[in-house]
């Protein structure tokens, strides 16, 4: 498929004797928002981290962009990712949260730590520390370092944990507007209400198996 | 390709946090105490005897005997006992970097903690000693009287230094040196045991691991100078007291080039074992939650 820019083949990944995926395939066209549901603990969020090399798959192969990760390359620049509770420095503010991870590459302006920030309706210049912001607020965060680096691949992994109503739509409008620039998403959620509007093709994932239910 | 720039800025940011880390205060304290009680003691007894004091014997003397060099280290294990320093976000730090970057950052900010450890002591046995003592290349008087233990005033103090045929082969500051890269090595050696160890198994195993050589040095130190193999402690080999002893005994205690040899062994090998299991580390929950 040479659209593809997120292929999965056979994942299998277990923990001491449990396995906690079973063969997963996935692939994910560019430009394309799919959904991932499935119960706390189904295995959605090993799944990402096993997408964007933060995990190394026990069996099976993850390519992005066509290339092998873990074999080609060993990260891979273009993905975002939001995945679990989002951490940072917790007596640090926003902006020096993401300037010590942008530090770490320099990929791309400076400016864009400013921007992500703001295009998460935060204060970039708010010295309020992180560790006194609501989990809402640390979700809007997670996004901003998400977005940071420019990505041409966005992986969410529940975006909508601990929003209240208000912060709730705000995110949906902001993960859709995404969508609607053609940014590559895989989104997961245990609601499935979260992504149905959000995403085209939604899959299911249960003790570890996925079929697709939409 | 591993970019050395980014592990030195990771292992910098890691470094930045140690004062909002308990475990940080914790382990200066208890570095701290522990050097105040020798120096103490030595500076005590040069007044006592009217006798001068050279400004470095008192870390010497400490840094050579096994009862303040045992519970010394045992601040340096709590401090590295979150090892191998995944958190959330590690999560973050794990999508801008290849394990390969992290683990070498992870391998320095080690390095860092350990010499700084060793430092700290210095700067601080110093720093009691500079007011009561002189700073010429000269063993005193009063050091001289207790490792030849004159009148029996070592045992009468309680402040050994057990071995003269030192102080006649080298001067201060020339075993500083020694002492100073024995002292840093050990803490190498035992950090890098608690890092490694609980990298590849998992937390509480590489403390575990540490503290068994550590204390196990301790017991052979303990009586070894009539039945045990002093070579067998690690903690041996880091007392620059216990070295080149004298041609009688030279077969139980090690030479200088031995342990400092062992140390850049055990390091390596450790060092090895990291690399080896780099490939395999999750940036994950399982380190997060035990």
């Amino acid at each position: 498929m040479a659209n593809a820019c997120i292929e999965a083949h056979g994942i299998v990944k277990h923990f001491g004797r449990q396995e906690v995926l079973k063969g997963i395939d996935l692939t994910v066209e560019a430009g394309e928002a799919v959904g991932l549901v499935g119960n706390n603990g189904s295995g959605k969020s090993v799944l990402l981290k096993c997408l964007c090399g933060l995990m190394r798959p026990d069996q099976g192969e993850v390519r992005i962009n066509g290339k092998g990760l873990g074999t080609d390359i060993q990260r891979a620049p273009e993905i975002g990712a939001v995945i679990e509770a989002p951490g940072f420095l917790p007596s640090k503010n926003a902006y020096d949260n993401l300037y010590a991870l942008w530090v770490l590459n320099r990929r791309v302006p400076k400016e864009n730590i400013t921007r992500s920030i703001q295009t998460v309706g935060l204060d970039p210049k708010s010295r309020k520390r992180v560790g006194k912001y609501s989990m809402g607020m640390r979700q809007r965060l997670g996004l901003a370092q998400a977005l940071m680096e420019d990505p041409s691949i966005l992986l969410l992994d529940e975006p909508f944990n601990g929003l209240d109503k208000t912060g709730l739509k705000e995110m949906y409008t902001l993960i859709h507007g995404l969508g609607q620039q053609g940014a590559t998403m895989i989104v997961a959620s245990h609601n499935p209400g979260d992504i149905e509007q959000l995403c085209a093709k939604v899959y299911e994932i249960d003790a570890g198996r996925m079929e697709r239910v939409r | 390709m591993c970019s050395l720039r980014k592990a030195l800025r990771l292992a910098g940011q890691q470094m930045g946090e140690w004062p909002r880390k308990p475990l940080f205060w914790l382990a200066l304290a208890l570095n701290l105490n522990f050097t105040l009680e020798p120096a103490v003691a030595l500076i005590r007894a040069s007044q006592l005897l009217g006798e001068p004091l050279q400004v470095l014997e008192p870390y010497l003397q400490m840094t050579s005997h096994r009862v303040p060099c045992f519970l010394w280290m045992i601040g340096l294990v709590i401090f590295l006992s979150d090892a191998p320093f995944l958190d959330e976000r590690a999560t973050y730090v794990g999508l801008r970097m290849g394990r390969g970057e992290w683990l070498l950052a992870q391998l320095l900010y080690v390095a860092a903690a350990c010499l700084l450890y060793a430092l700290v002591r210095l700067a601080f046995a110093l720093a009691l000693t500079i007011p009561y003592a002189y700073s010429g290349n000269l063993w005193s008087s009063t050091l001289w009287a207790i490792a030849n233990d004159e009148g029996g005033i070592a045992s009468q103090l309680k402040i050994f230094f057990p071995n003269k045929y030192m102080m006649t082969l080298y001067t201060p500051y020339a075993f500083l040196g020694l002492s100073l890269g024995l002292q840093s090595l050990y803490c190498l050696t035992i950090g890098m045991m608690v890092f490694a160890l609980n990298l590849v198994f998992r937390k509480g195993v590489g403390i575990a691991v540490a503290l068994c050589v550590h204390n196990l040095g301790y017991f052979i130190a303990f009586d070894g100078s009539v039945f045990a193999n002093q070579r067998w402690s690690l903690l041996v080999h880091s007392l620059g007291c216990l070295h080149d002893i004298n041609q009688l005994l030279i077969q139980r205690f090690p030479a200088f080039w031995e342990s400092f040899a062992l140390f850049l062994g055990l390091i390596g090998g450790l060092a090895a074992l990291c690399a080896a299991w780099a490939h395999r580390i999750d940036f994950s929950v399982p380190y997060r939650n035990l």
